[in-house]
């Protein structure tokens, strides 16, 4: 009984509008935090420009060093615009990565799993590591 | 450059970007570069993250309909990742007048390959039904203009490979070109029908930028001050675009705009070449 609806649910599922939904929300995020950082940025100082250069050897880098300077006047606008490039950059990463599940899991392609495996890892070691 | 001004710019290079079909990294580089004096390292940096704003916002809405080739993308994002890798790897070592010459060449590159296009209209891509087919290399979708399913095949899967990797290159070097030379390959190599190779290329697009904008990014050239004016201006001026270009007739905006391209273009090389500042 219970593998017959897990048949009918895996029958029925369809990746595409996840992946869609995904990408959507993970790009609206993303610009709400720029925006949130421009408007700290202009609240704190009357101009809405960032004197700042983004930088970081991964993803997690670049939002934890950040803490370091928690005392600067402009570790809210840092943090968010930082926070708001990470999410862009991870949306991409997540569609991915949902698409690796789908190919392991749900709809069994084992030379879509390798592929998409393989970029998978590319991703990860460029974007989470200190590696590359 | 004021942050309005910089908004400006970048809508007015996603507007055009959108409306003539040769994408906002086209103008938006040059502009920046000419018009606000900013290192061209850092506006190519810049380009790539707009450039992965505005693949995923095309994306969402071709992906909802079904439209991309999931077998063909995950087989030729491998390629593409490497080269936009390699690309992005060998700009933040270079010194910026190759940077300009290389750039003004790929820009009157582009430019030739866009030329025969210029009286067409851009294409509008309509709902359809999936894309991908359980056969790897084979795939169907219904076309509502012409009312009936086009099968078709993709060819030459290896050579694509090589070619996008080429592309990816290209891409992460320069910011530049990256939907123009993805669809050489998709249309020109693959024999894919533009209905696919335009969705399949910008889920593409997204994960080459992505992995060259995290070079930019270890070497400190994301300027903040750019990040927001861009990120936001570029895809709102797209969407205006996007919105604009069906009312209005398109051939005109897009010759005009291509001689500015190649005016820039020359001007580019010409900097590589001579001005050592």
């Amino acid at each position: 009984m219970k593998s017959t609806a897990r048949a009918r649910w895996i029958a029925n599922f369809d990746i595409e509008p996840l992946m869609s939904a995904i990408l959507r929300n993970g790009m609206l995020i993303s610009m709400v935090l720029i925006a949130a950082s421009l408007i700290v940025q202009w609240m704190q100082t009357g101009r809405p420009t960032l004197e700042y250069m983004l930088q970081g050897d991964s993803i997690p880098e670049l939002i934890l060093k950040d803490f370091q300077h928690m005392d600067s006047p402009n570790f809210w606008s840092d943090l968010l615009i930082d926070c708001g490039i990470s999410v862009l950059m991870l949306t991409s990463y997540i569609r991915v990565l949902v698409s690796m599940v789908y190919c392991a899991y749900i709809d069994p392609d084992r030379t879509n799993l390798v592929l998409t495996f393989i970029v998978f890892v590319i991703l990860t070691i460029v974007l989470m590591t200190t590696i590359a | 450059m004021p942050f309005g001004l910089l908004f400006m710019v970048s809508v007015i290079a996603g507007l055009v970007g959108a409306m003539t079909g040769i994408g906002g990294g086209l103008v938006l580089v040059p502009v920046l570069t000419f018009f606000s004096g900013i290192d061209i390292k850092q506006a190519i940096a810049v380009s790539n993250l707009a450039t992965i704003v505005v693949a995923i916002s095309a994306t969402v809405g071709y992906i909802r309909r079904h439209m991309p080739n999931l077998n063909v993308s995950a087989f030729l994002q491998i390629f593409a990742i490497l080269g936009a890798w390699l690309g992005a790897l060998i700009t933040v070592s270079l010194g910026k007048r190759p940077i300009f010459f290389f750039y003004g060449i790929f820009l009157l590159f582009s430019c030739s390959v866009l030329w025969p296009k210029r009286k067409k209209s851009v294409t509008i891509v309509p709902q359809q039904k999936r894309a991908s087919s359980p056969s790897r290399w084979q795939g169907s979708y219904y076309d509502y203009a012409e009312k009936k399913t086009i099968h078709y095949r993709a060819e030459r899967p290896r050579l694509a490979g090589l070619l996008m990797f080429g592309a990816g290159f290209i891409s992460g070097a320069l910011s530049i070109g990256t939907t123009v030379f993805t669809i050489l390959v998709h249309e020109g190599i693959m024999g894919l029908p533009t209905k696919v190779s335009l969705p399949t290329s910008q889920l593409i697009i997204a994960v080459m930028a992505l992995i060259s904008t995290n070079v930019y990014l270890e070497r400190g050239l994301i300027n903040a001050a750019l990040v927001a004016p861009v990120i936001l201006g570029v895809p709102f001026g797209a969407f205006v675009g996007s919105k604009l270009f069906i009312s209005i007739k398109n051939r005109a905006a897009r010759f005009i705009l291509l001689i500015g391209v190649v005016l820039l273009g020359i001007q580019m090389i010409l900097r590589g070449v001579w001005v050592t500042r």
